[in-house]
């Protein structure tokens, strides 16, 4: 192309992108007719510009992002070698071996040749805080120093440098990584199963004993020189969380060096619970490896947000599907050796890996932890009874567990994130977080068994006599001895249920939900049938058991759940000598329950009660957690004022006593800005939208769904004070974060996009906002979420208010139609609103003697207005005193008017941009009146003001044609 | 002004005198503050990675505006800061394609180091480009038409707003704007067609 004939290009183009669609053709047919070639590449330049397409920023970002990692990385390296020829305790480094997020590896020999193999010794990245933490360090470490078994990697000693760093040294594996051990070998898929199962087998032994790995991964399993694998590093993801809060997860998880994206499982991107099951999903991944050479969730993911988004969302591919679906040549000459390696063709590997195979790893790859394999064993098991040619146990997907509902309500965003953390918050004495509580828990129950009688503790302790503590003797061995043998206390009932009661509630605390749920609904009855019953631990079983259900989140169970809850409340409210906090434990359990059951007014009495306890108890932890949730339970029901002194103190004592960037206070922040948002007032929702982002972007995953809910509000915080391109900057990139982290067509990016809408409309940019809403109920439509269906009825409310803003009656009549075409599926108070949007199509349409009737017909009858957007009510009455005063009708379009303001005035404020649009209206009708100098007065200002925001040619500025 | 010797580390006082001989014409200045802006930028990173945690993007305006705070005396005025950008974008365009080109040669290569980040986020993802994919591309776009590619290389590595870019640049926002709106048309035109 010549130089003129680019710069001829991009002059059309220019040209041509001014142009509405009807006059871009003619432009371009016109240039056709004498250059086609020219007119063909304006086109694609044309088709190009008004899509979506790839994101120029994204790339570059992405490898600013890389380069400074590498090169914080390189930095880390050389700091280390710093290490060199030091000497730790009785240890000196010799050489660096690895470098990974938590730390460095050397290698190292005693220096005191009492011990003539080398070791592997690991110096942590972090220091311990303080003395509670190193004493901690110390436990954990000897706890994982009796995990003695020929496929671990044996803790041999460890403790602290002169700087206060922690150090651990575990015995040197001479060996190679399995994945690659196995493609060297090119063992073929039965001896690879059976070296998958070793390592099962030492997982599940670090299991009975209480340890969960965390970071199982190819770098952690080595093969050693004699063919045995070796893992590595055995509890140590748990050894270095500096601050073992329950949340911290959510940190290691946002630290890009210390997370391992792949291997990860949903729980643990999403900062949850850390179980046996965790370890069981990594299993998965590994075993999906090792079949396939591939990642579950494939390897297109653009940033490690998109993994993140992947792992959580994603159902992974059958393995036996991926293997043969490589398209381009080279992928398929990967397959091939894929398969050499695996000693079979594609085809065969295939077929070897449909039907069980694809069952087995799918099936430790759920969602949802307890859809798992419950144990490692039982992983092992299965492939043992697949190699024997036996049936599995693994068999498709369970359907009606996938239909069964979740109850969190997606409604009000605000209560889904914040009910899952007030259940954190409220309950970390049930619902144990940590493993070190649950194996605490564990061994306070097993000790109280036997202090509850001699039969147990023979049972227990007798059942092994030639085991030493270390050789293996677990709680959970003991558990499943115990109920094997608890048959044999039939004679004793009472004592039976006691046994039972204890060791379901043992493993209510290890996790095992279902397991607990069955042996205390045993215990219950038992007790029930006895002729004395100890209430405290009648309504101890009771409450554990409501709890157990309840934390389900499934089905049926829910309703049972509250009714043992309830019964657990009654007998601790007759006894005496209950512990206070049990009770108020039982009563934030329950009040939870019903909260997440839409029943928030008695969850504010249970609530109420709860604090009373917990201030009387001076329990600061559980002091602001009964206040969240108080205040939670308020601003379901809409009732702020009373919810925002609870927030408030809530926030003060989090702040304090958690810590500013502990998620909990975070969420304290959210729901109070979000909480003022909805109730009209931006003003203070502002600083703390601002001040819960700004934490929250430090320390929350991106695909945090409060924190998209706080950007949201954030814009429209900005909108109502007048700065529009703020805040639609705001969710700008609120939506291209959201893109990123749920999906160009999530609910949650649909919903942001709605907002976007809202403050497009707002700023008088009323074809942009029609653009967003059309493209966000395109993208909803692609959804199938529960909640779409509600955003996109709030997405039709919006386009109505906007059209009519803009004097648009014929846009929005259809809208209005296809609303009330709904009107058998919906609420009289919701067919009450959509009458009045009919009437307010008719004010603008200049139909303004039925827009009156009408308007006086449904005006009264108008409710709850929460769901619509925020300037609806103002607007129906502004609407009504313009037919009125159309009519001539002066005095009632006044009182009409005045409705307007005195709900702008409550809600707004008086200093709003929507105020000044009201007084047009209302000068309006003082000049009717005759009152020309008192309208001009009212009108000027206003006037001035609005010019200045929206310019001169704003229809919502020409009051004088809609109003004839 | 003091020529370098050896090598060594111009002083604050030395670039910013450099900076200005450059703004005013002395076209061989370029020469000695290029390879200091490149080291300074490729040295902040490691920095900025570690304040930045993931989750948050990292811009490549943070590493222009870090390098000339360093770099630069904060009084220099403003037609040798407008140049100092348009060289820190220019920088900041090879610093990321040399990274890009290096990891890609190092997977091919099968050695790698310890970096737990997803290294697939440099080549294509399913959402998006790949930076090499987008260089070659702006190395085509540039050969026609210079100046939007250089509007480019402003606002996109250099992460300056149109406003600087005009002052960078003397051109006039409608101008900045229809150029880059151009650019940005023809550019992802050519990265579709590239992947389709």
């Amino acid at each position: 192309m010549t130089e003129t004939s680019s710069t001829r290009l991009m002059d059309l183009f220019a040209e041509a992108v001014e142009l509405d669609e009807d006059a871009r053709r003619t432009f371009i047919d016109r240039i056709e007719a004498d250059d086609p070639g020219l007119a063909r590449k304006l086109r694609a330049l044309l088709a190009a510009d008004s899509t979506e397409g790839p994101s120029l920023h994204a790339p570059i970002e992405e490898a600013a992002k890389s380069l400074s990692a590498q090169k914080a990385a390189e930095e880390a390296a050389e700091e280390e070698d710093r290490w060199l020829g030091r000497e730790i305790g009785p240890w000196r480094i010799k050489r660096r071996i690895g470098a990974g997020g938590m730390g460095a590896v050397f290698y190292a020999e005693r220096s005191d040749e009492s011990y003539d193999q080398g070791a592997a010794l690991k110096i942590m990245a972090a220091q311990l805080l303080d003395r509670e933490g190193a004493a901690r360090f110390r436990v954990e470490r000897q706890i994982l120093a009796n995990l003695q078994h020929p496929h671990i990697a044996r803790l041999i000693d460890g403790g602290t440098t002169d700087e206060g760093l922690p150090y651990l040294v575990m015995s040197y594996v001479e060996g190679e990584r399995v994945d690659l051990y196995c493609d060297r070998e090119a063992l073929n898929v039965p001896d690879r199963l059976k070296l998958f199962m070793k390592i099962c087998e030492a997982v599940d032994f670090a299991h009975r004993n209480l340890v969960v790995h965390r970071d199982l991964k190819p770098s952690n399993i080595l093969i050693d020189t004699a063919g045995t694998p070796q893992l590595l590093d055995f509890g140590i993801a748990k050894l270095i969380d500096k601050e073992q809060l329950e949340m911290t997860m959510v940190r290691t998880s946002v630290d890009a060096r210390v997370m391992t994206p792949e291997y990860a499982s949903p729980e643990q991107v999403r900062g949850e619970q850390v179980s046996i099951a965790t370890d069981v999903y990594a299993l998965g991944v590994l075993l999906y490896r090792l079949l396939t050479g591939r990642s579950p969730y494939g390897s297109g993911h653009s940033s490690p947000h998109a993994l993140h988004t992947a792992i959580l969302s994603e159902d992974p591919k059958k393995p036996s599907s991926v293997v043969t679906e490589a398209t381009t040549p080279d992928e398929r000459s990967v397959m091939t050796d894929l398969g050499k390696q695996r000693g079979l063709r594609p085809e065969q590997l295939r077929s070897a890996l449909s039907g069980d195979l694809d069952n087995i790893v799918l099936k430790c790859l759920q969602k949802e932890p307890e859809r798992r394999y419950r144990t490692a064993a039982d992983l092992a098991d299965d492939i043992r009874r697949y190699l024997n040619r036996q049936p599995i146990e693994a068999r498709g997907d369970d359907w009606a567990y996938k239909a069964r509902k979740f109850i969190r309500r997606r409604a009000i965003p605000l209560g889904v994130t914040a009910g899952v953390i007030a259940i954190v918050a409220g309950l970390t004495t049930f619902y144990m977080i940590r493993l070190a509580d649950e194996r605490d828990q564990a061994r306070i129950a097993a000790q109280q068994a036997r202090q509850a009688s001699d039969f147990l503790a023979g049972l227990f302790f007798n059942a092994s006599p030639d085991q030493t503590p270390q050789g293996g003797v677990t709680a959970i061995d003991l558990l499943e001895k115990g109920q094997e043998q608890v048959d044999a206390l039939a004679e004793q009932p009472r004592l039976q249920a006691q046994v039972i009661a204890l060791i379901g509630r043992s493993y209510f605390y290890l996790g095992d939900v279902e397991r607990a749920a069955d042996l205390l609904r045993q215990s219950v009855t038992l007790q029930e049938q006895a002729d004395t019953q100890d209430p405290l631990l009648f309504a101890d079983t009771l409450i554990v058991l409501g709890q157990a259900l309840s934390y389900n989140d499934y089905g049926d169970d829910i309703d049972e759940a509250d009714e043992f809850l309830q019964r657990g409340i009654a007998i601790l409210d007759t006894v005496e000598g209950a512990d206070p906090l049990f009770l108020r434990n039982a009563l934030a359990a329950r009040g939870i329950l019903l909260y997440n059951l839409d029943r928030s007014e008695e969850a504010i009495d249970l609530h109420r009660r709860a604090l009373a306890i917990t201030e009387q108890a001076n329990d600061r932890e559980s002091v602001a957690s009964s206040l969240n949730n108080l205040a939670l339970a308020y601003s379901d029901l809409g009732r702020l004022d009373e919810a925002e002194p609870y927030y408030r103190r809530a926030i003060a004592m989090n702040d304090e006593h958690l810590g500013e960037l502990h998620p909990v206070t975070i969420q304290s922040y959210g729901n109070l800005g979000t909480s003022l948002m909805r109730a009209n007032t931006p003003k203070d929702a502002e600083t703390l939208l601002t001040e819960a982002i700004r934490r929250g972007e430090e320390v929350l995953l991106p695909t945090d769904a409060g924190l998209a809910l706080y950007r949201a509000e954030l814009g429209l915080a900005k909108m109502e004070k007048g700065a529009f391109e703020e805040g639609a900057d705001v969710l700008r990139e609120a939506i291209a974060i959201s893109e990123e982290a749920f999906g160009e067509n999530h609910v949650e990016t649909c919903y942001q996009m709605l907002k976007l809408g809202d403050i497009l409309a707002a700023a008088g940019d009323f074809d942009g906002a029609e653009r967003v809403y059309m493209d966000a109920d395109r993208r909803l439509s692609q959804s199938d979420a529960q909640a779409a269906p509600n955003i996109a009825r709030q997405i039709r409310a919006s386009r109505i208010l906007a059209m009519l803003a803009s004097g648009n009656a014929t846009g929005a009549r259809p809208l209005i139609n296809e609303a009330l075409e709904e009107r058998d599926e919906i609420s009289q108070t919701r067919l009450n609103i959509l009458e009045t949007y009919r009437a307010m199509a008719m004010t603008v349409a200049g139909e303004h003697e039925q827009a009156a009737d009408l308007f006086a017909d449904t005006i009264t009858k108008i409710g709850d207005t929460r769901f619509e957007p925020p300037v609806y009510k103002m607007s129906v009455y502004d609407h009504q005193a313009r037919s009125l005063l159309a009519l001539g009708r002066i005095e009632e379009a006044r009182n009409s008017i005045l409705e307007a303001k005195g709900i702008a005035q409550n809600s707004v404020g008086p200093e709003s941009w929507r105020m000044a649009l009201l007084d047009l209206t209302h000068a309006s009708i003082m000049r009717a009146d005759g009152r020309e100098d008192a309208a001009q007065a009212l009108e000027k200002p206003a006037r001035q003001r609005l010019i200045a925001l929206f310019g001169n040619s704003d229809p919502r500025l020409q009051l004088g044609t809609i109003i004839r | 002004m003091g020529a370098m010797n050896g090598g060594a580390m111009p002083t604050q006082t030395e670039l910013t005198g450099f900076l200005k001989d450059w703004a005013e014409g002395d076209r061989s200045a370029e020469q000695k503050i290029a390879p200091v802006i490149y080291d300074e930028m490729r040295r902040s990173a490691a920095r900025l990675f570690a304040r930045e945690r993931a989750g948050h993007t990292l811009q490549p305006t943070a590493l222009v505006h870090e390098a000339f705070a360093n770099l630069i005396a904060a009084d220099v005025e403003w037609k040798s800061r407008s140049h100092f950008y348009a060289l820190a974008s220019r920088m900041m365009r090879r610093i990321l394609i040399d990274h890009a080109k290096a990891k890609n040669a190092q997977k091919r290569g099968g050695g790698m180091i310890a970096v737990t980040l997803n290294e697939e986020i440099l080549s294509n993802g399913e959402n998006g480009i790949g930076l090499l994919d987008l260089a070659d591309s702006l190395d085509a776009f540039e050969a026609e038409y210079p100046r939007p590619a250089q509007l480019v290389e402003l606002h996109y590595f250099g992460g300056l707003t149109v406003d600087e870019i005009c002052a960078v640049t003397d051109l006039s926002p409608s101008t900045v704007g229809r150029d880059l709106r151009f650019a940005r048309a023809w550019l992802k035109n050519e990265l579709t067609i590239d992947k389709g």
